[in-house]
């Protein structure tokens, strides 16, 4: 019996392991409070391993520890009742900086390029996942860091497809507003 | 398909997630449309760059030691310590069961094996106990328990036999004052008196 709970230990690390750098830092972008994430990331590790007898070798481990890390996220963001101080709505015209669709940079100023959104400064782009909602920065970082399927992220999010796809059209449309007007106000820094 | 309903699709298409009659679908307007490729290229581009952006980030080693420490400590059958608090060893006799019942632990924990002997001894004592038991079980219940008239009846007559056996081993009469042989706690008596 012994031997059995040590294998069982040793193949959840094992399957752990490689995914440890993914989930901090999909936990350290998803969690308000950036000092609370050890403890969300130590929760969740705990109550996958308590749990790791009722999961199955055929589904993907990513995604379910990434759901149980989403949940314990989620459960100390509402525990501070912080969401609400901390997201504020995008306007709608800031919406229209978008570079999809072809449309000119109304501002004037540079194009946001390839470049610049892969070059973001770290600030900038906690400053930009501020602006989504619980859900649209779940959605987003889900699809960006933990690379699941849309599937995958509303059996996360409990959320149907639909709104997945929604969800992530508009985080997606928000960070690139937002890094686009800060990239406009650079510039004209730079050009004062 | 038109280039409204194509740019709709753009991120589940370069997400890989539509179904492949759509992709196709999508793949054909793009040949067809330079204007569409254009802005799915450079949406594609931003996407790539963003979702660097997003997942750049490191491993804590110190962090991650510790939950996975916490991980083997929590293994159900995990090999324990011995409580801090016990203070005081066994001596003398206590000592002695405490280390042959370590020494059983130990070769039962090496040799899982050792389980099923353990086992097969024990069905064998108690196999020969019920054989050996149950004829005597039957003959008990066959006598059963006697009745207090007749235990009455019994001491009775070993009373009489043991009066009959009395008066049996009993002398003649034939002199009155020839005592009996005196032991030594007579002699003494009898050195009393004289004196």
């Amino acid at each position: 019996m012994r031997e059995t709970a040590t294998s069982d230990a040793d193949r959840f690390l094992a399957l752990l392991r490689p995914i440890e750098r993914d989930l901090e830092t999909y936990c350290r972008r998803l969690i308000w409070e950036p000092q609370e994430a050890p403890d969300a990331l130590q929760n969740a590790v705990m109550r996958a391993y308590a749990a790791f007898d009722r999961y199955h070798e055929d589904a993907s481990f990513r995604a379910w520890m990434f759901k149980i890390l989403t949940h314990e996220a989620f459960a100390l963001n509402r525990k501070h009742a912080r969401i609400a101080r901390h997201e504020f709505q995008l306007e709608p015209e800031e919406l229209e900086g978008l570079p999809f669709a072809g449309e000119p940079d109304q501002g004037g100023s540079r194009p946001l390029s390839t470049e610049a959104l892969s070059e973001v400064l770290e600030p900038e782009l906690a400053a930009g996942l501020k602006t989504l909602t619980d859900t649209e920065r779940a959605v987003l970082l889900l699809r960006a860091i933990g690379d699941l399927r849309y599937r995958e992220i509303g059996e996360s999010l409990g959320i149907p497809l639909g709104s997945v796809m929604g969800d992530l059209s508009r985080a997606r449309q928000k960070m690139r507003a937002y890094i686009a007007r800060s990239t406009r106000r650079a510039n004209l820094l730079e050009e004062n | 398909m038109r280039c409204e309903e194509v740019q709709s699709l753009h991120g589940p298409y370069l997400d890989s997630e539509l179904g492949a009659r759509a992709s196709l679908e999508i793949e054909q307007h793009l040949k067809s449309c330079p204007g569409c490729a254009r802005l799915f290229a450079e949406e594609q581009k931003l996407e790539a760059g963003l979702k660097a952006g997003l997942a750049r980030g490191s491993r804590t080693p110190a962090l991650w030691e510790r939950i996975e420490r916490s991980v083997v400590a929590a293994a159900p059958t995990a090999p324990r310590s011995r409580p801090p608090g016990r203070v005081s060893e066994p001596s003398g006799w206590q000592a002695l069961l405490w280390g042959l019942g370590e020494q059983l632990r130990a070769g039962l924990r090496r040799s899982p094996r050792a389980w099923a002997g353990l086992a097969l001894v024990w069905g064998v004592i108690l196999v020969l106990d019920l054989t050996a038991s149950e004829p005597n079980a039957r003959l008990v219940a066959g006598q059963g328990i006697p009745s207090v008239s007749e235990i009455r009846f019994a001491w009775k007559q070993k009373q009489l036999l043991m009066a009959d056996l009395a008066f049996a081993l009993e002398p003649a009469p034939a002199g009155k004052s020839s005592p009996a042989p005196p032991g030594p706690h007579s002699d003494r008596q009898t050195d009393n008196l004289n004196t």
